[in-house]
């Protein structure tokens, strides 16, 4: 599809959001059946310093830039003769050995954003010139689910729910776990009134609220009958996000006709203080991961799974003089599954030599690697949901 | 009791000016809405008032005088000071169910804090800003701009405390224009830049009140938005003022909160005119607002969604609500989303939509229930970096109310007609049959019974 035609198409649809499901439902397309690919979007948020993650130890620039905050060869986990991860990263060294790992270096777009905001909307809506106000996965969502009855088939672990799981017509879910779900549906009357609403809808704004009750409604029974009852025997963290991937684990091994999770880890906005509070971060992050990727291969479950790892944008070379960095512009991204096509380190890592206004240049635009995600992950047409993006990547 | 019958259209243009100046319906507006014309009830309540925090809880900082950053709490004190915070959310959000005539001062203050978002991790800290947004809630929005960018909160917040001659920190000046003044498109990065420079300097002493540290000011010259001089940061604000993308930008912020999400560029334009024409003097844009023809067009009533904050606040005007403790208050506002003293980033709660997804509309649905029942409401805290690892369930809601204020208000209607009557004042849209039949309506519990189901209509989440 013509990119100005699709931008006009989701600008209209999401400004008239009045979801339109009492006629969607007539709809066709379905997702697959469960027992395909999953797909797991981890979302580091606060911009996470790329740099301090793989450490290029033998290059004099980054001490030269990074003469407190900057992290010494012994500390690092080497990889190869040039490189060390975070010695908080041990999941990802496992897993790269495993040849379960990619990273990608120097993922971005052109004219970088350094407001939080607006890059994380760019990232999650996939447009970087254009303000939309749908998700990449939301719209993948609208179009091959647009016959979905229900919401789950995309699920966000937490409170809310990110723009990245908004579509024009299909919303992802937000939970906790089915259990507390099932709590909150408990009531006669919504219940009833649920049944009929759905047969006269009135307006506006109390339809999507309506929509929104039936849905849970209907989902809560769904997967409290489905995964009400699987428990994972491995030790997770006991963060939220441990118990959140935690989660994911027994949704994905009860067999939920789930496609696609969603979940987020904040606090790397570090402008001051980097070190601890990044490093106690990415130890929550790895040891949460370790055991997820453990579960799923005991399970069968690793070789259909991707994991995807992102951040708005990383951190400014230079450190800052508050034993920190301010935002910066390109940053890594890390994939993980069984069945990666190129596994290792996608490309090479910066130089530091040619900075663009003291930051990371961009190299590989991330909506190459979303539509890598959504043409050989997720089997579907990229144009229809990212509209004209540079060529895709090879990693999956 | 008597009903005086007034026209039907001055009703719903009052009642959606007391859902959107205010916090819906209690019983004092019912009753307002029964004797006053629309145009009493605009005078009386867009009034400058100036009334001080009735803080009397004295939410002492137990770290007042340690060293301000996050890093050095341990997380022991960390959760003492959060319970020092959730004494002051409880106690403003307890002055703004309890505002009568300062009710849009409550409500402005409210809306301030959203678009001055910002993260108080200490008591003091949230006091003191409170105490500024709304102090100069209804006052003037330079004023207002320049007391807060003074406010120990913000500078930690924005990281200006390390903003130094030599060794800038652009976040505060960032968030400046990005968020509160011009937004995104409407400065360059050398803007960011020399205006930190500007800013420099600027910072709390031990005892958390401003100082400005003059051997940390960059007292060089700057370039900035076309102009040149030694600007401090003052001058940069009203540099920034000066600029019509200013005035626009905060139009089109009260328009969104008070009137629609779809922008509307003449009537943004008109408040936008308003605020110049005023030297930024915000009462007279909200006089302006509030006797517009587009604030009070057909497809404006019903169609907000109330925030959690507007939400608590409503109900508790309408049972004559108290929360027994703080805590539990605080867990309901993390539930259903928004945490006062706590927004999710500078940018603040995006609103709208994003309210509601499957996990806060059950718990929307069920609040009424909650309180009536006493149940224990099962919800873990997301509590903000430092004490991210802490997973506490929630106790039980305690709560007083009084349903008999409201239900006084209805004595005299038969109980065939109670539902509409009720129904027609507390939401702000038509709504389905309650489904009561004869025999449950000659029941004693009835009109409580009544009440508590309109609370739980999706409905009554619409403003």
């Amino acid at each position: 599809m013509d990119r100005r035609k699709f931008i006009q198409r989701s600008l209209l649809a999401s400004s008239s959001w009045m979801v339109p499901y009492f006629i969607s439902k007539a709809a066709h397309r379905t997702l697959p059946p469960s027992g395909r690919q999953t797909l797991i979007v981890i979302q580091l948020s606060g911009g996470n310093d790329g740099l301090n993650c793989l450490i290029p130890f033998r290059n004099d620039l980054y001490y030269k830039y990074r003469p407190s905050i900057g992290i010494k060869k012994e500390a690092t986990i080497q990889i190869t003769d040039e490189l060390g991860l975070n010695p908080s990263l041990k999941a990802l060294a496992y897993l790269y050995d495993q040849g379960d790992l990619t990273i990608v270096n120097n993922v971005g777009y052109p004219n970088p954003d350094r407001s939080h905001f607006r890059s994380m909307d760019i990232w999650q809506t996939g447009f970087v010139d254009d303000e939309v106000s749908t998700g990449w996965l939301g719209r993948y969502l609208d179009s091959e689910c647009s016959g979905c009855h229900h919401s789950y088939h995309a699920i966000e672990i937490g409170d809310e729910l990110s723009l990245t799981l908004k579509g024009m017509e299909r919303d992802g879910f937000a939970m906790r776990g089915p259990k507390k779900l099932q709590q909150a549906i408990e009531n006669k009357f919504l219940l009833k009134l649920g049944k009929e609403h759905a047969r006269t809808p009135t307006h506006h704004t109390v339809d999507y609220l309506y929509k929104t009750m039936i849905e849970v409604q209907e989902s809560a029974q769904y997967l409290t009958q489905k995964a009400g009852k699987v428990k994972s025997t491995l030790q997770y963290p006991n963060s939220n996000f441990g118990q959140g991937l935690k989660q994911i684990a027994e949704l994905m091994i009860a067999g939920t006709e789930t496609s696609i999770y969603y979940i987020s880890l904040p606090g790397f906005d570090t402008h001051t203080y980097q070190k601890a509070r990044q490093e106690r971060l990415l130890s929550m992050y790895s040891e949460g991961v370790y055991t997820l990727v453990k579960d799923l291969k005991s399970h069968g479950l690793f070789d259909s799974t991707l994991i995807m790892t992102f951040s708005e944008f990383g951190r400014r070379v230079e450190e800052n003089g508050s034993l920190g960095t301010d935002h910066g512009t390109a940053n890594q991204l890390w994939m993980m599954s069984g069945s990666l096509k190129q596994s290792g380190l996608y490309n090479p890592i910066s130089d530091l030599t040619t900075l663009d206004q003291g930051d990371l240049k961009y190299e590989i635009d991330f909506r190459s690697i979303y539509a890598n995600v959504l043409e050989d992950w997720l089997d579907t047409n990229t144009s229809s949901i990212l509209g004209d993006v540079p060529k895709k990547t090879m990693i999956i | 009791m008597n009903i005086i019958l007034v026209p039907v259209k001055s009703v719903d243009r009052t009642k959606h000016f007391f859902f959107r100046a205010g916090f819906g319906t209690g019983p004092a507006e019912i009753r307002s809405m029964r004797s006053m014309s629309h145009d009493e009830i605009l005078h009386k309540y867009i009034v400058p008032k100036t009334s001080e925090s009735t803080v009397d809880a004295d939410p002492k900082s137990q770290y007042a005088k340690a060293p301000m950053t996050y890093a050095t709490m341990s997380s022991q004190s960390y959760d003492v000071e959060t319970r020092a915070v959730d004494m002051v959310r409880h106690q403003w959000i307890h002055d703004m169910a309890s505002s009568d005539g300062n009710l849009l001062q409550e409500k402005m203050t409210f809306f301030w804090h959203n678009h001055f978002a910002c993260q108080c991790p200490l008591a003091s800290l949230a006091d003191q800003y409170l105490q500024t947004i709304r102090k100069h809630a209804l006052g003037n929005y330079r004023v207002l701009l320049k007391e807060v960018s003074k406010t120990p909160a913000m500078l930690l917040f924005l990281n200006n405390q390390q903003n130094r001659k030599d060794r800038p920190n652009e976040n505060f000046a960032r968030e400046l224009m990005e968020l509160f003044t011009l937004g995104v498109g409407n400065y360059s990065e050398t803007d960011i830049k020399e205006a930190a420079r500007a800013f420099t300097g600027w910072s709390a002493d031990d005892q958390l009140q401003f100082v400005f540290r003059s051997q940390s000011h960059d007292f060089g010259e700057k370039h900035f938005l076309g102009q040149s001089g030694r600007f401090d940061g003052e001058e940069i604000i009203d540099i920034i003022l000066e600029q019509r993308g200013a005035s626009l930008f905060i139009a089109e912020r009260i328009y969104e909160f008070f009137v629609s999400r779809d922008p509307d560029a003449q009537a943004i334009n008109y408040l936008a005119d308003l605020l110049v024409d005023h030297d930024y003097e915000i009462l007279p844009v909200l006089e302006g607002l509030f006797g517009s023809a587009f604030f009070y067009d057909d497809k404006v009533p019903g169609r907000r969604i109330k925030s959690p904050i507007e939400l608590i606040v409503n109900v508790m005007r309408l049972l004559d609500l108290s929360f027994e403790h703080a805590e539990s208050l605080s867990y309901l506002q993390t539930a259903l989303g928004q945490q006062l003293f706590n927004p999710p980033n500078v940018a603040g709660w995006p609103g709208g939509r994003s309210w509601i997804n499957n996990a806060t509309m059950m718990i929307r649905l069920n609040f009424a229930g909650y309180l009536k029942n006493g149940e224990r409401f099962d919800h873990v805290t997301t509590a903000p970096l430092e004490s991210m690892q802490t997973n506490r369930s929630i106790q039980k809601i305690d709560v007083k109310y009084n349903i008999e204020p409201v239900l006084e208000l209805y004595g005299g209607v038969p109980y065939e007609n109670l539902e509409n009557e009720m129904k027609s004042t507390m939401l702000a849209l038509e709504a389905p049959d309650l489904q009561f039949n004869r025999r449950e309506m000659k029941q004693y519990n009835f009109s409580e019974d009544l009440m508590m189901r309109i609370l739980s209509l999706p409905e009554f989440q619409l403003s």
